[in-house]
């Protein structure tokens, strides 16, 4: 994934009100309970999707993530960026302001 | 049920001793209602069970002066007066007899006749200006028909003993539908326990010429899609078709009975057909006959009195009789059936005893109601792709109870969303059999590679292309194979006593119908048969038609079984002993079972399968009597 748009590490993220999701095999499938529109999430988008349970700034999800994965902490993170900005994107994930 | 049977010898002709002998070996022959009709390489016979009266008086096997074809048919058209219109011809008089009508419209329409044919019949044609022989079953296929192809032919016939003591097949044992059977999941809807013995599936035809033998699916759809039509609309046109079933049923030479239980289903079939009958739109309301089991879990007496005061009637108690292995093994020595199951063998065969004492032919079951019209969430995929997402999320949120709101979404997900995104899922819900499970654990997994149980699983043909999910699940009502190893010794042993069992709910038109009704008007709020019971306001005892319960009747079964195993215990089973079924693993399902029993087989049984120990037993019985293999 590459990400053109950095988000800001204190930027608060959470999940809209207005979605349901479920995990069919091993996948999360999102419902968009207003538009009727759903998506469907690979086993990692899943996880980070799960992590954002109670809602999260980009640089704890980042950390989270980093200690699941075992991966490049920059990598991560550029990953992560991009797949918020793809949630967001479609109403998935909600970038609010800064938490603090 | 008549016995319809034939051969076709493209090099040698047909003997006429042998089609002498399909009669002899055909269930109910009495020594003069048989007959054959032969002509160079062709042959084909019927055994008459007349239970119409058009089919009293009538010539079979049938030909036609005309073109020279001749059919043999066993069943009942529905409508007639439709089918004679098609025709396009006056010579046939109004009480033609069904085999005439049919074959006059096939020889108009051909195979377009089938979509639009209403009734339950396996039929035979043999065109002898063409060389060629065709052969048909109905929708949910309640009249068998077995083939061989042979040397220089084929031989078809309603029954294994009619190709194999009549024809002279030598068949061996089929190993991969025997272990089908054994695991409980029987799902190859096209062969039989002999190798070589095919059956023609339900909504099938074959073709069989001088090129060869072919068969292909005829009931292919479409069926009107109900899913966006009103409550009231259902309700209306359920209970027209119902109607139209119940009067189609009941054409019959005499009087007819009808089974009543005390469930939802048999219930609604006579108190109904009582309400048809003071409206005049049958000549006389079916005589009822019920089975009590006193002192027994599954006993249903009084739901069988709500019906009778409700009706004003009394219906006929009739007492099973307890199972008799020597007159099984008897019985499938000479039919080379299965054995019937001991749960539905005393109701059948008082049933038969009392018919055939009281002169009657017809036997009305409320057979199909669970397969047609208990329902499913099949639909919800298709209601998310069509955009009716706040339906879809009502429906699936008020099916359960007892759970939290949050697990109800997540199961509504799972179910509208499941099937779409995933294949396993998908396959889940369309493929006869669940292979997923894998293997049973009673089934030697040796003996399961050797006969490619799984793969037998995996490669049972899928229901046709239709539009729509849920149509494509409830597809596979009528091609439940199942149906066929525990049925046909069912219609077997019926035909040999002169009874013909009919079932109004698998009317062809009605299933039609049902295939394409909405979702939501089966299954509602949890509620199994939501149509069913709107469509009988008024008509059941409402007891009865809000019932949520039904009764198990599991004790002749393990009574039965018990006795058997006193005899034969499990370790001397063929099944086990060839190597087959793991025999430590039978004694503990059994073991758990007739703990169970003991105790008066209240509430739940235990989570084993049972049907892993009656039809390791079953199949014991079958390879001594029927296959003479010990």
């Amino acid at each position: 994934m590459s990400n053109p748009t950095p988000i800001d590490p204190a930027a608060a993220l959470s999940r809209p009100a207005n979605l349901a999701a479920s995990e069919i095999d091993g996948e999360l499938v999102i419902l968009n309970l207003d538009s009727g529109h759903f998506f469907q999430l690979n086993p990692v988008g899943s996880r980070i999707w799960e992590a954002l349970e109670t809602p999260a700034t980009m640089a704890e999800l980042c950390c989270a993530m980093e200690q699941r994965f075992d991966v490049d902490p920059d990598a991560c993170r550029r990953d992560i960026e991009a797949f918020i900005a793809a949630l967001s994107a479609h109403a998935l994930v909600t970038i609010g302001p800064d938490a603090g | 049920m008549s016995a319809i049977g034939g051969i076709i010898d493209w090099s040698n002709g047909v003997d006429p001793a042998a089609l002498s002998s399909m009669i002899a070996a055909a269930p109910g022959f009495t020594g003069s209602n048989g007959a054959a009709w032969q002509d160079g390489q062709a042959g084909l016979i019927r055994v008459a069970l007349a239970t119409t009266p058009e089919a009293v008086a009538e010539v079979q096997p049938w030909r036609d002066a005309g073109s020279g074809m001749v059919i043999c048919f066993d069943g009942r058209v529905d409508n007639r007066e439709e089918v004679q219109a098609w025709t396009g011809r006056t010579a046939l008089p109004v009480d033609a007899p069904d085999c005439a009508i049919v074959l006059a419209a096939w020889q108009r329409l051909g195979e377009q006749l089938l979509d639009r044919l209403a009734g339950d019949y396996a039929f035979a044609i043999w065109d002898a200006a063409e060389r060629r022989l065709t052969c048909v079953r109905s929708p949910v296929g309640w009249r068998p028909l077995l083939w061989a192809a042979r040397r220089d032919g084929i031989a078809f016939a309603t029954e294994p003993a009619m190709l194999i003591d009549g024809a002279g097949l030598t068949p061996t044992i089929d190993e991969g539908a025997i272990a089908e059977y054994l695991a409980a999941r029987f799902g190859c809807a096209t062969d039989t326990l002999w190798r070589g013995i095919q059956r023609l599936a339900p909504g099938h035809l074959l073709t069989a010429d001088v090129h060869g033998i072919r068969t292909c699916r005829w009931l292919e759809g479409p069926f009107e899609d109900w899913s966006r039509r009103s409550d009231d609309d259902h309700v209306a046109r359920f209970t027209e078709l119902f109607d139209q079933a119940l009067i189609a049923s009941s054409r019959s030479t005499g009087p007819v009975a009808a089974h009543l239980s005390g469930g939802l289903d048999s219930s609604s079939i006579v108190c109904r057909s009582q309400m048809l009958a003071r409206a005049g739109a049958i000549v006389r309301a079916p005589i009822s006959l019920s089975v009590r089991f006193p002192g027994e879990e599954c006993d249903e007496g009084p739901w069988i009195a709500a019906v009778e005061e409700r009706c004003a009637i009394r219906s006929q108690m009739i007492t099973p009789p307890p199972y008799d292995w020597a007159a099984a093994a008897d019985w499938s020595a000479r039919t080379r059936h299965l054995p019937l199951r001991p749960n539905t063998a005393g109701t059948i065969m008082s049933s038969c005893d009392w018919l055939q004492a009281n002169g009657l032919s017809v036997l009305l079951t409320g057979e199909g109601g669970d397969d047609w019209l208990a329902g499913s969430f099949a639909h919800f995929p298709d209601q998310v792709r069509a955009g009716r997402i706040l339906t879809w999320l009502r429906e699936g949120m008020a099916a359960g109870s007892g759970v939290t709101a949050m697990y109800r979404l997540r199961w509504t997900l799972s179910s509208g969303l499941g099937p779409l995104v995933s294949a396993r899922r998908r396959a889940r819900l369309l493929q006869p059999v669940d292979d997923t499970q894998g293997i049973p654990d009673w089934v030697a997994p040796d003996w399961a590679r050797q006969t490619n149980l799984a793969e037998r699983w995996r490669d049972i043909s899928p229901p046709p292309g239709l539009a729509m999910l849920a149509q494509r699940h409830r597809y596979g009502v009528y091609a439940l194979a199942q149906r066929h190893v525990n049925i046909d010794n069912i219609l077997s042993f019926a035909a040999g006593r002169g009874v013909e069992f009919r079932h109004p709910f698998h009317d062809f038109r009605l299933t039609r119908f049902v295939m394409g009704a909405a979702g939501g008007m089966l299954r509602r709020h949890g509620t199994t048969k939501y149509l069913l019971r709107e469509a009988m306001r008024g008509t059941l005892p409402e007891e009865v038609r809000q019932r949520r319960d039904k009764a198990r009747i599991v004790q002749p079964i393990y009574d039965a079984v018990t006795a058997r195993l006193r005899e034969r215990p499990i370790h001397r089973l063929s099944p086990v002993k060839f190597g087959w079924l793991d025999g430590g693993r039978l004694v503990a399902i059994e073991a758990e079972h007739a703990a169970w029993r003991a105790q008066g087989a209240h509430g739940k049984p235990p989570r084993s399968s049972y049907a892993a120990v009656w039809n390791a037993v079953a199949i014991d019985l079958w390879l001594e009597q029927a296959a003479r293999i010990s």
